[in-house]
């Protein structure tokens, strides 16, 4: 965590004038190392979550990405390669002018290796091959290589079946690359545990968990996409009459393909609502405002440690929302994930600690060293 | 503050350690390419693929052993970019030992073998320096995002101009090979109504099934389901758009489309409503006259057709068996919009599965190779209407012209009505024409 006082920072960019204070700002914001342990958590989630994504087409495997899938090998093929690309004209023409740069003007820089595949035994095998390698992932284990596996793995459906893809494989490509540049497996992994254990069996002192500069970079680049994400569906929704009309949420909570209008208890309670109109308006005008209010106001927010917390419950209630209204419950899972990224590590790091001695205790073991004095510090 | 442990990391032996285990990559990078030169497509595809992945694997770990274990100053930031630098090399060897048609292979090479060529500059490089390369590297990527997000057009106007182009020339590649090129419009401008897609498989006895996407009663997990909803999105969602009429054609000097102008494509469905009846009651699907025509038309892009002919042809193919072993005729594709419940609907208790909530079009009917039977299907890319009609249709309605039936899809059930249901109808498929005419033909 951040080695400067809070109250020495301040006073030293004050003195070093605006410029010079904002450089010095953002070298700490990318540059300062930090704990690991926010970076392990959120490894440890996504690669839990990756692999049930990844479970999942296990039903039907060869409908997304064998040569005769939903999106077939002829089809796949001429998207790849053929697909014609315009440009936009550097002259005052509203028409689209085909690109003339060879590399460019046809196809598209997909990737996967189910695109070459053929075989069904070699998809199957293939297949099973990333689901261990993404299950290591999620246990830390060899991370940076199976960490790289699940990300091609997760890459590979995505760009093949990309006829069947939706939010939740957006959000995921997004946290698996930005895990990849920092020491996710550096706790609450198998790597860490192996490595105390043969530092044990050596007689060694427990290897540290150094404070890392990648660790906090990917953390800052999981912290910025994310903001990224809300304002530009933040501001998207301004567009949208719908919205300023009060009434776009009568379509989300009245879909009947993502709302659960099928569960007598929802469908009863949202009748109710709209047996008295007053309530009805006021529960999807809320709605609306809070929905605006958090993806607008959150980029800004956020950062500053007295609203931090509060951004962060009202981003899961969203996210426990959307997965109760509209059924999305592994997208709303995996921006939860996402979220935390916000979270200081000391957190985690209190957290699984307590975890570890309620362990311990019901082990019976005793405490083999005395509870760290940490301070919990909110803000970074 | 956090206190950490401090201890350094276990020293490595043997072939574990860096050096050695890169010079292994090495070797079975270049030995593979050797090979591959010598024997050319003598040498077996798994091991032109699995070796090279082997090498980079190899090459990785080195460099992380390297890097963990290292000093930071100087000389130690030298020899560690010399390493990095040789794993650039087992990359582009791996990229020269891919297939020519294995591109995926050929990206995913050549992409980390930038990468290890940044790593190495970034490394030899001090710190400042390194910090100001990678701010620059941040830069680039968010803007990148930015751009993601504004290069879609926000209707009625464009895009910024300045989006397109970035898009276009740096970020399409770079984003697409991400897979980052998602604009995060959640639900804007404004939420809209699911389309699904329907198939029916017709067999020789003339029965046939419906297999529909989604459908949540055949999805063994909520994961199977959501994929399912998003393939019609995926293979529809592309723009529709209303031909150009026979004046328009003439304006742009275009050839006429395969399926002719506006005005001959309204035509033959005004035909098909006069001269076709459908089963099983041999009933017209007429005309709908509350409804502005181009709406009810909806023809897919040229790629979503591929997209759809493709998902038809696998319909084809893995459709329910016959009870009694008929061999499978063809796939008829319906796009179903289902209309959102209002809040007062709700509140009167209408059912979001009324058959009135569900807007069908007609997308085609396919063969086992996903071709089109019948690329002048009269309806082909129509809505067909599902609503109330006075009972004795089609007599009992009104007519647009002599002998083609028109209804209204804003009618109320009462008892004097039943329910026509255009897609069963279309479905069933036809009974006979009302009039053996040629004008069909026409």
């Amino acid at each position: 965590m951040p080695s400067n006082p809070p109250s020495v920072v301040p006073a030293r960019e004050a003195r070093d004038g605006l410029l010079l204070g904002l450089i010095r700002s953002w070298d700490r914001f990318w540059f300062q190392p930090s704990d690991p342990t926010t970076l392990a958590f959120i490894r440890l989630c996504c690669g839990l979550l990756s692999f049930y994504i990844l479970l999942s087409y296990s039903w039907g495997l060869l409908a997304y990405v064998g040569p005769e899938a939903y999106i077939d090998r002829e089809v796949a093929s001429f998207i790849l390669r053929k697909i014609p690309n315009y440009a936009p004209s550097f002259t005052w023409s509203e028409a689209l002018e085909p690109i003339s740069n060879p590399a460019l003007s046809r196809g598209n820089f997909n990737w996967s290796i189910y695109f070459h595949l053929e075989d069904p035994t070699w998809i199957v095998a293939v297949h099973v091959g990333f689901l261990l390698a993404t299950a290591l992932f999620a246990l830390g284990l060899w991370t940076r290589l199976t960490g790289l596996i699940a990300w091609v793995a997760a890459m590979s459906y995505v760009q093949r079946a990309n006829s069947t893809v939706f939010g939740v494989d957006t959000m995921l490509m997004i946290v698996l690359l930005y895990l990849q540049l920092g020491p996710s497996g550096a706790v609450l992994s198998l790597d860490r545990w192996l490595q105390k254990l043969r530092a044990r069996w050596r007689g060694e002192p427990v290897p540290a968990v150094e404070p890392s500069a990648s660790a906090n970079f990917a953390i800052r680049l999981l912290q910025v996409h994310f903001c990224i994400v809300y304002f530009a569906s933040g501001t998207s929704k301004l567009l949208g009459s719908m919205w300023w009309a009060g009434t776009a949420l009568n379509l989300v909570l009245l879909n009947p393909a993502y709302a659960p209008l099928d569960w007598d208890l929802y469908y009863n309670t949202m009748r109710f609502l709209a047996s008295y109109r007053p309530l009805w308006e006021i529960f999807v005008t809320a709605g609306i405002v809070y929905t605006l209010m958090l993806e607008i106001g959150f980029p800004f927010l956020v950062w500053d440690p007295r609203w931090r917390w509060l951004m962060i419950s009202c981003s899961v209630l969203l996210h426990l929302s959307i997965g109760l209204f509209m059924g999305l419950t592994i997208f709303s899972l995996m921006m939860i994930i996402f979220v935390s990224s916000f979270i200081p590590s000391e957190v985690f790091a209190r957290l699984f600690g307590t975890l570890s001695e309620w362990g311990d205790r019901l082990l019976g073991k005793a405490a083999q060293s005395a509870p760290t004095n940490q301070e919990m510090v909110l803000s970074r | 503050m956090t206190r950490y442990e401090t201890s350094p990391s276990a020293p490595l032996s043997g072939l574990a350690r860096p050096w050695p285990m890169m010079a292994v990559a090495v070797l079975l990078a270049v030995g593979t390419y050797g090979l591959l030169n010598l024997l050319g497509d003598g040498l077996p595809a798994l091991l032109r693929l699995a070796v090279p992945l082997l090498a980079l694997t190899l090459a990785g770990l080195a460099v992380q052993g390297q890097l963990r274990q290292t000093a930071w100053d100087f000389p130690a930031r030298f020899c560690s970019a010399v390493l990095v630098a040789l794993a650039c090399l087992v990359c582009l060897v791996g990229y020269g030992c891919m297939d020519s048609d294995w591109e995926s292979g050929q990206l995913f090479f050549l992409v980390l073998s930038l990468v290890s060529l940044v790593g190495c500059l970034l490394l030899l490089l001090p710190s400042v320096p390194r910090r100001i390369v990678l701010s620059l590297i941040i830069l680039f990527h968010f803007t990148g995002m930015v751009v993601a997000v504004t290069v879609i057009d926000p209707a009625p106007h464009t895009a910024p101009w300045v989006s397109k182009q970035l898009w276009t020339w740096v970020y399409r590649p770079y984003l697409s090979f991400l897979y980052m090129t998602n604009a995060y419009h959640f639900y804007s401008p404004n939420p809209g109504a699911p389309d699904f897609l329907w198939f029916t498989c017709h067999y020789e006895d003339g029965k046939y099934v419906w297999v529909k996407f989604p459908d949540p009663m055949r999805s063994p997990h909520h994961m199977h389901y959501q994929r399912h909803l998003a393939l019609p999105a995926h293979t529809l969602g592309g723009p529709t758009r209303t031909p150009l009429t026979s004046a328009e054609l003439a304006a742009l000097k275009l050839p006429r489309p395969p399926r002719g102008s506006w005005e001959e494509i309204c035509y033959r469905r005004e035909l098909g409503s006069a001269t076709l009846t459908y089963l099983p009651d041999g009933l017209p699907i007429p005309m709908v006259s509350d409804v502005e025509l181009s709406v009810q038309y909806r023809e897919p892009s040229d790629l979503n057709k591929q997209l759809l002919a493709s998902v038809a042809r696998r319909i084809y193919w893995t459709a329910p068996p016959h009870p009694e072993g008929k061999r499978l005729r063809s796939v008829k594709a319906y796009r179903v919009t289902q209309l959102i419940l209002s809040p007062k609907e709700l509140s009167e208790g209408m059912s979001s599965m009324e058959k009135t909530k569900h807007l069908p079009y007609f997308l085609g009917e396919f063969d086992a190779d996903g071709k089109l039977l019948d690329p002048l299907d009269p309806f082909l890319y129509w809505y067909l209407p599902i609503s109330w009609v006075p009972i004795g249709y089609p007599a009992s309605v009104p007519q647009s012209r002599p002998g083609v039936p028109s209804i209204r899809i804003d009618a109320y059930p009462s008892p004097d009505k039943f329910l026509l249901d255009c897609l069963e109808l279309h479905a069933a498929g036809r009974s006979n024409r009302l009039n053996n005419s040629n004008e069909e033909k026409k």
